[in-house]
């Protein structure tokens, strides 16, 4: 059932193939959909965290902006020794200190009571020198520690800026710096980031303010997406990495020269760490087995009918009228099974027809036969006749008519195929009569027939064409000496007849194709015709049988069913 | 019956593409697949372990691994550090990067681990056992010899006599760094060296000896102190005793070493990189897992004085972000 080209097989590799490239096809397209939109949500997330921390970064600024503009509108309406160790309404817990200093480096005013360190040089701190040379409003420090205070040293930003105040009638400058604790900033960044990723801040000249991995940045380890996305000033940007795509956002401060930069990995579905592939496949698999039972069941359901009608169509015998095709519940092999019950009808009919048609060729063939025999035989026997009458053989004139006169009486046994054996028997051995007086008694024969046969039937006209044949191909050449053998018996199931000579046999090239229907060789027309006619109303395991040898002589047994 | 083996055989096929879907599965991710290790350090409060966890955490992200910081409070609880040592095992992680307290006492439990299937990466401090992954951390013997070096480049003086103030007297990286030392001063036997003091990591007790060590040798001309806590501790004493005349060295340093260094008690710190150190473990535990060779790896050292404390480079070793 199972062969390469079975319906089965192509049925279910085709369904199959099919279902699974639709499948796949169908999987991959939304998987493929599902990543651009987790990768999309993904950018989107990382440019709202950016947002949302220069943001706070910028807020922060802007407080310390707007603190230090307070203080310095202080300044201008309040002498410096006011003011000084006053500040503490400013410091909150992101700001560490406010201090302000004269042009000399020293401390004019400070936030509270704690006293700043000695011995440090204000004025070559790096905030103190950068403040001096600009022309804007304000600076921030990178993050740096500051050491201000004796024993702390606190991680901040540093704004600084330029101030003026008036004491004692003298116009004095020098600067302000409000200390920010960098802490929170750097929490923000690290809290901000998202699983993967991270903040980090860089200034407009690309150097790194800010880096959560600044560690290892000094320790000669560079994460490698930095080289790449150094020059983005802002807005998004997806950069190539080993480890797949990094989506990189970038948003300048307002109130620093300062860029945070988001770098988020787009592992797309693959964020998800187990992953729904593996559900996916087996979803796959299970369906591709379903498929396969599926069209198994389904391939069965039609091919079984099928193959019941093959295996029908492989063994039927079209003699045997009740093998038909069963009725099927599937339409189209039902259909199927009557078209070929239909054939098979019309075949046995056609059948029956050949054979009536065959029986009714034979039956004419022989009344041909007959009408042949008779004429030319009578006109040999007349000849005989008259030639024995010009001798005055007033006996055997006698004789040979008798002969003749019974041999037709016999031969008028009516419409009756079969007739019995003595009957046959004895107008065989008229027959022979006629044609010893005739041949001039060149030959001698000898009837014997079985009691128990006497009465069998066998076919009208069986034997004298092969007695013919034996006196005329037989001993017809020989001058004298010649015998025929004419005997009936009953073997087994069967009835023989055997007609046997001491002539001069068959050549075994003619004896091989002697009982062949062979149109073109007319010779022994009788014989094969009484051959014919026997299979044809008996059966194919009936018929003639003929053993010759070469100046033996030859035998001819006729086999027929005992019981008609 | 032969319907039954069909369905039979059916099962078995679909349970086989099942299991080995599951494998090649397994197999294929196993690239992406995230490692859990923990971090059993000698004791989390300190600044300098928690700058490891940082390292270690980084490192985590950038390999796609998670880290849990473990370890008892103070460091001198060996017992302890071996019970969360038993408890990790029991959770089973990838593997356990470990800074063992003791030498000698850590081995066998260190050695349970291994046998219990999970491979143990030594930071720090080694452990007296050679099947661990490997030793990631400061090559204390150069440490102790850079110390030597620094020591006898600095103090200006063609003699003297030079003090060690140790931490905690049977463990590894003392027992290195003391040895490197000493072997670093063997090329100027011009200086006599004391008998070293053993304060077990307290700042108070190595201050009290420092103190005594100083009021016993007069002539005193420089302390080394082999790490953090030894040399507040004498910078402590020092202070105190308003010796700045004795040159102190130092191994790490510390906000409070670095207000000492500012002072000018202490002249010349070295510098680990515990963050280094944190990342390495990861970078090199991954990288065991995932099949490939690995061996330790030193971390860098570096020098400071009082004119590089405030680089960029170091700021960030000395003063660790407070949160």
């Amino acid at each position: 059932m199972f062969h390469k080209n079975s319906l089965c097989v192509i049925m279910a590799a085709v369904t199959v193939g099919l279902s699974l490239i639709a499948v796949i096809a169908i999987t991959l397209i939304v998987y493929h959909h599902a990543d651009s939109a987790i990768n999309f949500s993904i950018e989107q997330n990382n440019a709202q965290i950016v947002r949302n921390v220069s943001d706070s970064i910028d807020s922060y600024i802007e407080e310390m902006v707007s603190v230090s503009d307070t203080v310095t509108d202080l300044l201008s309406r309040h002498s410096a020794a006011e003011m000084n160790r006053s500040l503490i309404v400013f410091l909150r817990k992101d700001i560490e200190t406010i201090v302000v200093f004269d042009d000399n480096g020293k401390p004019v005013v400070t936030a509270d009571s704690r006293s700043l360190r000695k011995d440090i040089n204000i004025t070559e701190q790096s905030w103190y020198v950068s403040a001096g040379t600009t022309d804007k409003r304000y600076i921030i420090s990178p993050p740096h520690v500051e050491r201000l205070y004796s024993g702390e040293y606190p991680w901040v930003i540093t704004l600084t800026k330029n101030v003026t105040w008036t004491q004692d009638l003298q116009k004095h400058q020098g600067i302000m710096i409000i200390d920010m604790n960098f802490t929170h900033i750097k929490d923000l960044c690290t809290r901000g980031g998202s699983d993967n990723g991270y903040l980090y801040i860089k200034d407009l000249q690309n150097d790194i303010v800010y880096h959560p991995k600044q560690q290892m940045i000094y320790a000669g380890i560079m994460p490698e997406e930095i080289s790449r996305i150094s020059d983005l000033k802002s807005g998004s940007a997806v950069v190539p990495a080993s480890s797949g795509k990094l989506s990189v956002f970038a948003e300048p401060l307002s109130n620093a020269d300062w860029v945070v930069t988001g770098v988020s990995p787009m592992d797309g579905l693959a964020t998800y760490e187990s992953g729904p592939g593996l559900y996916v496949v087996l979803a796959i698999l299970a369906l591709a087995l379903m498929v396969l039972f599926g069209s198994i069941i389904l391939s069965r359901a039609i091919i079984k009918p099928i193959y019941n009608l093959m295996s029908l169509m492989e063994h039927i015998h079209i003699e045997n009228s009740t093998e038909a095709a069963s009725p099927c519940e599937l339409y189209e092999a039902d259909q199927l099974g009557k078209s070929f019950n239909g054939m098979v009808e019309r075949i046995r009919q056609l059948m029956v027809q050949v054979r009536t048609e065959q029986e009714q060729l034979r039956r004419s063939e022989l009344k041909a036969l007959n009408a042949q025999i008779n004429p030319h035989f009578l006109y040999n026997t007349l000849d005989s006749v008259v030639w024995l009458a010009e001798n005055d053989d007033k006996d055997s004139v006698v004789k040979i008519v008798m002969a003749l006169s019974k041999y037709f009486r016999l031969s008028l046994s009516g419409a009756r195929d079969f007739i019995p054996v003595e009957d046959e028997l004895q107008q065989v051995e008229k027959y022979l009569l006629i044609q010893k007086m005739r041949f001039k008694d060149v030959f001698v024969y000898h009837i014997e027939c079985a009691d128990n046969v006497r009465k069998a039937k066998t076919l009208k006209v069986t034997l004298q064409p092969i007695v013919e044949n034996a006196i005329v191909h037989g001993i017809g050449t020989m001058d004298e000496g010649g015998k025929i053998w004419i005997s009936a018996y009953g073997s087994g199931e069967c009835l023989e007849l055997s007609v046997k000579d001491n002539g001069c046999g068959i050549k075994p090239d003619v004896l091989a194709h002697i009982l062949e229907c062979n149109p073109s060789t007319r010779t022994g027309i009788g014989i094969k015709n009484v051959h014919q006619r026997i299979q044809l109303a008996c059966g194919p395991q009936y018929g003639l049988h003929v053993e010759s040898r070469l100046d033996e002589g030859t035998t001819v047994t006729v086999r027929l069913p005992l019981n008609f | 019956m032969k319907r039954r083996l069909t369905i039979f055989l059916i099962i078995a096929v679909f349970v086989v593409i099942i299991g080995g879907v599951r494998y090649l599965w397994r197999a294929g991710s196993g690239t992406k697949k995230s490692y859990n290790f923990d971090l059993i350090v000698k004791s989390t409060n300190m600044d300098y372990w928690k700058t490891v966890n940082e390292g270690a955490l980084a490192a985590a992200s950038a390999y796609n691994a998670t880290v849990k910081y473990k370890g008892p409070p103070t460091e001198e609880n060996c017992k302890q550090q071996i019970s969360i040592l038993k408890e990790s095992v029991a959770e089973r992680p990838d593997a356990v990067i470990l800074a063992a307290s003791d030498y000698n006492l850590l081995a066998e439990p260190v050695q349970d681990a291994i046998d219990a299937g999970i491979p143990v990466l030594m930071i720090d401090s080694n452990v007296k056992n050679t099947n661990t992954i490997g030793y990631v951390g400061t090559d204390n013997i150069k440490l102790g010899n850079m110390l030597a070096q620094q020591l006898c480049g600095h103090i200006g003086k063609t003699s003297g006599t030079v003090g060690i103030t140790s931490f905690v007297k049977e463990s590894w990286p003392a027992v290195r760094r003391e040895a490197g030392f000493r072997s670093g001063m063997e090329l100027h036997p011009e200086f006599k060296i004391l008998k070293t003091v053993y304060g077990g990591s307290d700042i108070e007790k190595t201050e009290y000896l420092t103190s005594r060590m100083v009021l016993a040798n007069p002539g005193l001309s420089a302390v080394a102190a082999l790490n953090a806590q030894s040399a507040t501790g004498a910078a402590r004493a020092l202070n105190k005793l308003g010796r700045n005349d004795i040159q102190l060295y130092a191994i790490d340093c510390t906000p409070e070493e670095a207000m000492y260094m500012e002072k000018g008690i202490i002249k010349i710190a070295l510098l680990q990189n515990p963050y280094q150190m944190g990342y390495y473990s990861v970078e090199t535990a991954c990288n065991y897992l995932r099949g490939k060779k690995v061996s330790g790896r030193n971390t860098d050292i570096y020098t400071v004085n009082v004119n590089t404390l405030f680089d960029d480079k170091y700021e960030q070793l000395i003063f660790p972000f407070k949160s």
